[in-house]
């Protein structure tokens, strides 16, 4: 799986729950914008029906039918949901491409 | 009892017997046939060795035979159980839960036949009603939450309430054979000589067509099967005109359904109405044909609502489960699992308690978001549900039947669009799935649940 191809298909869809929760283009969506935390960019809510979109284009668009949402992703000390780049990496570990897309990089 | 029912309902039919009591197959039936059906029924049944406390199902569905071998084992002070032909793949089942000793069948040219069956085990309730020299009823409840419950009535006092005269219809058996409102139906409309329609399937042609051509004034259905018939058109096709009475229960209301149904048949009136298997039908009283706000009751009911849930007290309740503990409380009250908002002495039924969907530990009713993205143009149908959530306890699952489908993402965007403003964000569906099929089952219920296959074949 190509790490840029799905930064930006996730950098799209992220984009489209920005903008159902702010005005229009307020706020632009990057890989590292926080979305956990103090400073998350968007409401929990948001980002359970974001993570909802991710699985959904996986599974339509790549064939992936993954869970991201998952004891094993809460247990981790750095939570995989902080930015699209980290989700990113949490992807590409459990579709077990991660050695390839870094190699790749 | 001074006079049977059956005796009763006997000499009202002699009363009317050039009357048409059922019209099937497009051939009317009058009382003074059904009269003599149900003499030849009485021979037939005892010849086959049926006596006073069997247990005997009849499959099949509203036809001048059916109709009279039930009441020959009214009379016969049977214990009836009448099967659908929709429910066929569990009558197995059935037939041995209910401990039947002779099986009816009646099939689609109205011919009958009877087979003796060995599932008798003398079950204590069953047994009671053969003390009593009652006849009784059992249906089997729908099933939507595990296995099916075989809920045993004892019919004096069901019966009972059909010999106080009330308005005579022309109406349409919609309702299925095995449903207690189908059952209500039938015996409200021979206890006052009115005319059952039988429609063959229930699709929305045959019922509409049959509307029009033997001018049926009451139509009792359910709020699924008139979004289907709102969405084909059906009233441009058919003279509905006939309808003075549309009634509908068994599944909350769509607000904007109860409207397009008032705005296209203005002349009908719309009565909510109120019934469980285990208690029988209540007497309803809309607020009015635009409201969702019903009265519910009558003489032999209590009712109270406990932590948001509807109770009731009946004096004829069932007697209880053949397969199943008592639900009842020590007070008789029985928790009906119906959430429920009142008002003064009306009530709007906000869907099953165990359908409402629980997000983060905030509540919400399936119903709600149905009615709001209903909204929306394209959209046939909507069937909202909870899916487990690790973060959240559940989220809330949109499925919904367009008329001309777009991706799953580019929907879910256009709800969400459409409920700002109109929803809190929890109730905004997190996932949105697109069908072309239908979400109702063959009973005209909404299919909400997602342990169940998500859509019935169109």
């Amino acid at each position: 799986m190509d790490r840029q191809r799905l930064i930006s298909m996730m950098t799209g869809l992220l984009q489209a729950t920005l903008d159902d929760q702010n005005e229009h283009g307020a706020v632009t969506a990057t890989p590292s914008l926080p979305l956990v935390g103090e400073n998350a960019a968007i409401t929990s809510m948001r980002l359970v029906s974001f993570i909802a979109d991710l699985e959904t284009t996986l599974a339509s668009d790549y064939g992936l039918n993954l869970t991201l949402v998952s004891e094993q992703a809460l247990s981790r000390s750095k939570s995989p949901f902080r930015s699209v780049d980290a989700l990113a990496d949490y992807i590409l570990e459990l579709t077990g491409t991660a050695d390839q897309a870094v190699s790749a990089a | 009892m001074s006079l049977s029912h059956v005796d009763w309902q006997l000499d009202r039919f002699r009363e009317g017997s050039e009357r048409t009591a059922i019209v099937w197959n497009d051939r009317e039936v009058s009382y003074g046939e059904m009269l003599q059906r149900y003499e030849a029924w009485l021979v037939r049944l005892t010849a086959a060795g049926v006596t006073p406390g069997c247990v005997v199902t009849v499959a099949g569905d509203y036809s001048p035979a059916s109709i009279s071998c039930l009441l020959a084992l009214v009379q016969l002070q049977c214990i009836l159980v009448p099967l659908s032909r929709e429910s066929h793949d569990q009558h197995k089942e059935f037939l041995e839960i209910a401990e039947t000793d002779f099986a009816v069948e009646i099939d689609q040219n109205d011919e009958a036949s009877i087979h003796p069956l060995p599932f008798r085990k003398n079950h204590e309730l069953l047994e009671q009603l053969r003390t009593r020299g009652e006849a009784g009823l059992v249906l089997f409840s729908s099933g939507s939450t595990g296995k099916p419950k075989a809920i045993l009535h004892a019919l004096p006092p069901i019966l009972e309430k059909f010999r106080k005269p009330r308005h005579c219809y022309r109406t349409v058996s919609f309702l299925l054979f095995d449903h207690i409102g189908g059952f209500n139906t039938l015996f409200y409309t021979l206890g006052n000589l009115g005319c059952i329609v039988s429609p063959g399937d229930r699709s929305v042609a045959k019922v509409c067509r049959a509307v029009e051509r033997h001018k049926a004034e009451l139509l009792p259905t359910s709020p699924s099967f008139l979004n289907l018939m709102l969405m084909a058109k059906a009233y441009e096709q058919f003279d509905l005109s006939s309808l003075k009475l549309i009634t509908y229960g068994t599944e909350v209301m769509p607000e904007r359904t109860l409207q397009q149904v008032h705005a296209v048949l203005p002349n009908a009136k719309l009565q909510q109405t109120y019934g469980l298997s285990e208690l029988g039908i209540l007497r309803s009283k809309s607020a009015s044909d635009q409201s969702l706000m019903v009265k519910v009751g009558g003489e032999d009911y209590e009712t109270k609502v406990v932590n948001g849930t509807l109770r009731i007290k009946a004096k004829c309740s069932m007697l209880g489960y053949l397969n199943h503990p008592s639900p009842f409380d020590a007070d008789g009250w029985f928790d009906t699992g119906d959430a429920v908002i009142e008002d003064g002495e009306y009530l709007r039924i906000l869907g099953r308690h165990s359908e409402i969907v629980n997000v983060g530990g905030q509540k919400v009713y399936p119903a709600e978001v149905e009615k709001v993205i209903a909204e929306l143009p394209n959209v046939i149908d909507v069937a909202v549900s909870g899916e487990p959530h690790l973060l959240l306890g559940q989220v809330v699952v949109a499925v919904v039947q367009l008329s001309e489908p777009v991706p799953d993402l580019e929907f879910k965007r256009k709800i969400a669009e459409h409920c700002k403003g109109r929803l809190q964000p929890y109730m905004v569906p997190t996932k949105v799935r697109v069908v072309t099929g239908t979400l109702v089952n063959e009973r005209f219920k909404k299919i909400r649940r997602q342990d169940k296959p998500q859509v019935a074949s169109a």
